[in-house]
């Protein structure tokens, strides 16, 4: 065994650094010290609450994990409705919020008054909206954000009318209007400049039935045309004259048959192609294109195995129309991952469970016709660091090629809008109709433009929007006073609640079966009982409301301080700060003196987590304070 | 000329300083009662100091100027605290032990000197004295483990007693070196001849007796009897209060006894230039502090075999071969010069203590079960 | 004549200073000579797995920093990594290298309270151990930091980390980084060739490579033994493999070993830390996942190289909030397994010092 071989070497060289460090400072002097000059604590050990900022929406309650928040509120004091995010979110500034609180009521026609004092297409909304208000929704941050456009279906699909008792119906005005196309943002225009402004209103339309964009570029196993045809006809009804199969060449000719402004809504039509060599081959088609002519009733000859290039939700479209017209073996090529995929989540559900393969991380490179069938080229990708819009940008890996044999390749990666030359209205280099963005105007006196022809291709409810501000542009234009907004719901009343949103996740949303959906265009989706929409309307936050909290009280003994109530808190009105050393100098002025522990000069908070928090200090009740 | 000077100027005082036969006893019990226990209140205040500074941190600061009173409010909170004794313990026994352990090591002050010719009672026997009543003090140990009825404290004790048998060989051989070499037993006497340190003609003499006296005041790396991580406190484990507090205070005055003694016997006592002798024992006794409490602070711990294969096979060795070297230089050399002798025990310490290391093995190891 | 002799049992904890919690090692002594144990666990039971089944998903994350209260970090992101497989989601780039800090930080922290503790438990009294607590504490302050906690930092999350690094961490992250090698020198001044230590540790408890293997035991205490497995290594997990580091192993498996051990772990760490902070990219640090998730039925099992040794959560779903079943393999209870072979016929000493060289944590043993 061992012994001291080492002579003690080893024990004097211990003894060594023992010797030294008793001449090193020590470690619980300088610690505060250097703590206060680097140390910025995001959780602290004091835990305070904002009266100002509550809402009472009970998430910290429902995320503590020791439950130990203890929260009551009432309406009594209630403040609000302010806009909550799903109203800011929405392009036509629909108050979701708000008739989300009548359907749960049990008001359905209400919900739909409210969805109609911003937009004429309420149907074609609850069944195709791409819902920006439930990307921004509070509740999303939690769990799900709620299911908005399913509970506008609900309502929708349970109207009564009620909206109408309040309509009101201003007097002629004499002025004439001309709109070109009958898409989401024409008939919109359209609708108020009639309605709310009572100018005579003409929308020219060249395909052989109105509707535009809603009618060609989006299934009828999504918004079936009945629905479609219901929100035209109630804008008809409005005073809106719709031509069909008229093609308008020069808006200049318009103005020159007396009237006295137009409208350019023309949409984005043309698909934009792959952009690789040997994409103009027989059988490579355009994603518009391609469900124009479906949509249209015209026969469109598809082989059996068919690739559709993108991830949008026009690509989605087309491989699901692929799908229903026969098509056996369908492939979505997209370059980035699923979680880059611009199309709505749902889309890539359905269109998963109705058999279609989506390949990630590929990018097409090159088509070739041979013996009849088209050979798709594609690249691997991987995805490299993020790019300005937040996606991580796909890198090509190199010699990573492989090809698809296949029959048709559908290229829907985007649209563009087709402007004629006579038109003689500035583009840009993606051809769309260059316009000041206030007034929608564009050069050529009283011709504005509006909808995807102005925003490249986007959505029906961004297209809406453009719509209602070219209605307003255009009244203005004319003499009015361009107020279009009119009061269809009853004035609210606050509710009380007492126990908060519900904790249960979105319920499933029924569809017809995978059997029945392949074979024709039936509407897929179908609508909510009143049970499921009221069982998710008990999810809302009510994030526009604020509640008066009676009671707000945090079990000192059971925190333990992990912070997940100030995390999760939607609205800021928790936070964590500190104020160990504050406090330790405060102690130690009297105490510590004589070590010098603490050099007086040095004496100052270490500032908060959140330092926006300080200013809101006095207002603030101190839940804990530890030490 | 300052050693001669100071020692003629102490022996002005008489034998029997300050007077009569049982003034001289009761002033001199009282001196060495407020003496040790003052020492070991301060000593305590500096092992935990200096242990902090180690440790660097800054130790007991706030009870009192420099954490001066913490000593003062440990004994307050010991004494204000439950005196328990176990049921199972063996009561007698359990209340006697504490003063067994205690008053040998006071009794062993009565024959240090504190200045030539200051101390209780200078026996002509002083170091026999010494070890004699050093030893009783394991008694007490023993006596607190036994009737603590406590296994950890048992063997605790057990390994006090082990210990103390095992190292107090070794301990009297280099003492007995040092007393060739005075030519007395007496302590005063052994101080008043060291006109050179006697670390410095008994350095082997010292280095064995500072390592036994650590092993017999049960200091690092030979606190085996309460090793905390081990067997939590070992022999006082069970004790509380007051009982405590005198077990504890008996752990520290024997480290101011071997320190007391060790300056007595090898660094020269009282004797020292300028300052007043007393002052000069202080400043040896402190320094021997030092050394303990660096030691302390450094060191891990030996295990119980380890510990006795070092005094069986290391120590005792070295002592006797030091016994015979000193005994040899005593009858042959009398009149050696110290010039001569002082580097030649040097070197000889140099190298029986590379030699025995080189050859050393602790030994133990895995038992077969 | 022999004198008769009989053996006793001791029992060593729960309420002992070296059993790292409330461990109970019931001994049976022959004089100093330990001729059986029992370990016996069970003091620190919270019950956590089924508290873990009773809560949803995101508030397990506070649980799992309280498996392994010295190595928290480690915990929830193995924890935090299960949840993202089941979830299928990836974790933005800054995020991934701000965990790997943050693991590797914990590992060494981890690593200077076990050494600490093992020098304590051969009997040093404390030194080396506020030593090693000095820089734990500059760890420590370094989460502070970053999550505004010192123990149980909850700081992952599903898809990322909770709060972006403050700008001051990097400059003092930097400082330490180059400091700290320096300290470690420093210990091993104090600790590696100390005579003492060395006798009271080298050829003890030795833990031979097949009977490692047999045991299942991980860690620091497998590659003591010589076999050089690391999770890192051998099946990487979040993006070790675009680090350089090496695997350290020692030969003898004692519990000198041991120690070394995880100093050399220390200096790797260290190393993998200075090219994590090097190669630190801009962008995101969460991607924004749900708080409340519902991953898809299924089960996952995801294992990663805890400081301790390799820890894995095995998590099934039954595709609602709450995890249907949480199984955690703690490192420390199987690296127990061995004990009994290697304490018996040391001394009772040697018996502290061989269950302090494997280093365990109760909490994640009676979880």
């Amino acid at each position: 065994m061992l012994g001291f071989e080492r002579y003690g070497n080893g024990i004097a060289r211990g003894m060594a650094v023992t010797l030294r460090n008793m001449f090193r400072r020590t470690i619980t002097t300088q610690y505060p010290e250097e703590r206060l000059n680097v140390s910025r604590r995001v959780r602290g050990n004091i835990l305070g609450w904002s009266s100002e900022k509550c809402i009472g929406c009970y998430t910290c309650a429902r995320s503590c994990p020791h439950g130990c928040i203890e929260i009551t509120t009432s309406s009594r004091g209630a403040r609000g409705p302010v806009a909550a995010p799903c109203n800011q979110a929405c392009p036509a500034h629909v108050n979701a919020a708000r008739y989300i609180r009548l359907i749960r009521e049990g008001k359905p026609d209400e919900a739909v008054a409210v969805v109609r004092e911003k937009i004429p297409f309420p149907s074609v909304c609850a069944y195709i909206c791409a819902h920006p208000c439930e990307s921004s929704c509070t509740r999303g941050q939690l769990d799900e954000p709620i299911a908005i456009r399913m509970l506008k279906r609900y309502a929708v699909d349970n109207d009564t009318g009620l909206w109408k008792q309040r309509s009101r119906v201003a007097p002629p005005s004499g002025k004439k209007i001309a709109i070109v196309g009958s898409g989401p943002a024409g008939l919109s225009a359209g609708y108020y400049l009639s309605k709310l402004g009572g100018h005579s209103v003409t929308v020219f339309e060249a395909l052989p039935e109105p509707g535009g964009m809603m009618l060609v570029g989006i299934p009828a196993y999504r918004l079936p045309r009945h629905i479609l045809a219901a929100d035209i006809k109630e804008i008809e009804q409005a005073g809106v004259t719709i031509e069909t199969n008229v093609q308008i060449d020069a808006p200049e000719s318009l103005l020159e048959q007396g009237y006295n402004a137009v409208l350019l809504a023309v949409g984005a039509h043309e698909a934009i192609g792959i952009g690789v060599p040997g994409d103009d081959e027989p059988g490579v088609l355009g994603g518009v294109d391609f469900l124009r002519q479906v949509n249209l009733g015209r026969r469109v000859e598809l082989g059996n195995r068919v690739a559709v290039i993108g991830g949008g939700n026009t690509a989605m479209d087309s491989a699901r129309t692929a799908v229903r017209l026969g098509a056996g073996e369908v492939t979505i090529v997209y370059r980035r991952t699923r979680a880059e995929m611009p199309a709505s989540a749902e889309e890539i559900e359905d269109a998963l469970a109705e058999g279609i393969k989506i390949v990630f991380l590929a990018a097409p490179s090159g088509v070739t016709s041979k013996e009849g069938q088209l050979l798709l080229e594609c690249l691997r990708m991987k995805l490299g660091p993020e790019d300005s819009s937040g996606r991580r940008r796909p890198e090509p890996i190199e010699g990573s090629q492989y090809t698809m044999p296949l029959d048709n390749i559908i290229a829907a990666i985007s649209q563009r809008p087709v402007v004629p030359a006579s038109f003689a209205v500035d583009t840009d280099k993606s051809n769309r109709i260059q316009v000041e963005k206030e007034t929608l105007t564009t050069g050529k006196k009283a011709i504005f433009a509006a909808g995807d022809a102005v925003l490249g291709p986007a959505t029906v409810i961004e297209a809406i929007a453009s719509g209602r501000q070219a209605a307003i542009s255009i009244d203005k234009y004319l003499g009015g006073s361009g107020d279009i907004d009119e009061t269809l719901a009853s004035a609210e009343e606050i509710a009380d609640r007492a126990s908060g949103p519900s904790e249960d996740w979105r319920p499933g949303v029924a569809a017809i079966p995978l059997g029945g959906r392949l074979d024709g265009f039936d509407g897929v989706e179908l609508g909510w009982s009143r049970e499921s929409a009221v069982f998710e309307t008990e999810r809302c936050l009510r994030c526009d409301i604020t509640y008066n909290v009676e009671k707000y009280r945090l079990n000192g003994g059971l925190c333990i301080y992990c912070g997940l109530c100030v995390e999760y808190c939607p609205f800021d009105a928790l936070y964590m700060s500190y104020e160990y050393e504050h406090g330790w100098y405060r102690f130690g002025q009297r105490l510590l003196e004589q070590e010098q522990l603490l050099v007086p000069d040095k004496v100052k908070p270490s500032g908060y987590a959140h330092p926006e928090i300080e200013e809101t200090l006095p207002q603030q009740t101190l839940l804990i304070d530890r030490d | 000329m300052t050693a001669a000077g100071t020692i003629s100027q102490a022996s002005a005082l008489a034998s029997d300083w300050p007077g009569n036969f049982w003034l001289h006893l009761l002033v001199f019990a009282l001196i060495i009662l407020a003496f040790v226990i003052l020492t070991v209140i301060i000593l305590i205040w500096l092992e935990r100091r200096l242990l902090g500074r180690i440790q660097v941190r800054p130790g007991p600061n706030r009870a009192g100027p420099f954490g001066l009173l913490q000593p003062i409010a440990d004994v307050v909170k010991i004494l204000t605290k439950e005196d328990t004794v176990p049921g199972w313990g063996d009561r007698l026994v359990f209340w006697l032990a504490p003063l067994v352990a205690f008053v040998p090591v006071l009794l062993v002050f009565a024959v240090v000197p504190f200045w030539n010719g200051a101390l209780l009672a200078d026996l002509n026997i002083g170091i026999l004295y010494v070890l004699a009543v050093s030893s009783v003090a394991s008694v007490g140990i023993f006596m607190t483990g036994w009737a603590s009825g406590n296994k950890y404290s048992l063997i605790g004790a057990m390994r006090d007693i082990a210990q103390l048998i095992s190292y107090e060989i070794p301990m009297m051989l280099s003492l007995a070196a040092v007393v060739l070499v005075a030519g007395s037993l007496s302590l005063n006497e052994i101080v008043a001849a060291q006109d050179v340190p006697y670390i410095l003609l008994q350095p082997m003499g010292f280095t064995i007796f500072f390592i036994a006296a650590l092993a017999e005041a049960n200091r690092t790396p030979f606190d085996l009897v309460e090793a905390d991580s081990e067997i939590v406190a070992g022999f006082n484990i069970e004790y509380s209060g007051m009982k405590f507090a005198i077990l504890y205070l008996m752990e520290y005055s024997e480290v101011v006894f071997i320190a007391a003694i060790a300056t007595s016997l090898f660094l020269g006592g009282w004797r020292g230039p300028f300052l007043p002798p007393f002052l000069w024992f202080v400043i040896k006794m402190f320094a021997v502090f030092f050394v303990l409490i660096w030691i302390r602070g450094t060191l891990p711990r030996l295990r119980i075999d380890q510990v006795m294969a070092f005094a069986w096979k290391f120590l005792l060795p070295l002592a006797l071969i030091n016994l015979v070297v000193t005994g040899a230089q005593v009858v042959f050399w009398p009149q050696a010069p110290y010039w001569s002798l002082v580097p030649i025990n040097v070197t000889l310490l140099a190298a029986l203590l590379l030699l025995w290391a080189r050859f050393f093995r602790l030994g133990g190891s895995r038992v077969g079960i | 004549m022999a004198l008769k002799t009989e053996p006793f049992v001791l029992n060593i904890g729960p309420l002992h200073p070296s059993t790292h919690g409330v461990f109970r090692l019931l001994a049976t002594l022959d004089g100093e000579v330990v001729i059986d144990i029992e370990p016996i666990i069970g003091y620190l039971h919270r019950g956590i797995e089924k508290l873990a089944e009773e809560r949803e998903y995101q508030k397990d994350i506070p649980l799992c920093d309280r498996l392994d209260y010295v190595a928290a970090m480690s915990h929830s992101m193995a924890y935090v990594m299960a949840v993202e497989k089941l979830l299928g989601i990836s974790v933005p780039e800054r995020a991934e290298y701000i965990r790997v800090i943050m693991v590797e930080l914990q590992r060494i922290a981890s690593h200077l309270l076990a050494v600490g503790s093992i020098a304590n438990e051969i009997g040093t009294f404390f030194t080396p151990f506020m030593y090693m607590f000095r820089e734990r504490e500059r760890i420590l302050d370094l989460f502070d930091m970053v999550c505004g906690q010192r123990l149980l930092y909850n700081y992952m999350r599903f898809g990322g980390v909770s709060h972006d690094l403050p700008e001051e961490f990097i400059p003092a992250l930097a400082k330490f980084i180059n400091q700290m090698p320096g300290y470690i020198d420093e210990y091993d001044q104090l600790l590696a060739e100390n005579e003492i230590l060395l006798v009271r540790t080298k050829g003890i408890g030795v833990l031979p490579p097949e009977l490692a293997i047999n045991c299942s035991v991980s860690g620091p205490t497998l590659r003591a033994s010589g076999v050089a497995r690391d999770i890192r290594r051998c099946d990487p997990y979040s993006i070790y493999d675009r680090f350089e580091f090496d695997i350290p192993t020692r030969t003898a498996g004692d519990c000198y070993d041991r120690y070394r051990q995880r100093i050399e772990e220390m200096r790797q760490s260290l190393r993998i830390i200075r090219q994590a902070v090097e190669q630190l990219p801009q962008g995101k640090v969460n991607s924004q996942v749900p708080i409340r998730v519902r991953p898809p039925q299924g089960d996952v099992f995801v294992h990663v190289e805890a400081p301790r040794g390799e820890l894995g959560f095995y998590l099934v779903s039954d595709g609602s909030e709450k995890p249907y079943r949480f199984h955690i393999r703690a490192p420390s209870l199987i690296n127990l397994t061995p004990l009994r072979e290697m304490i018996i016929g040391w001394k009772l000493a040697d018996a502290i010092v061989i269950f302090g060289s494997i280093d365990i944590i109760m909490g994640e043993i009676d979880r």
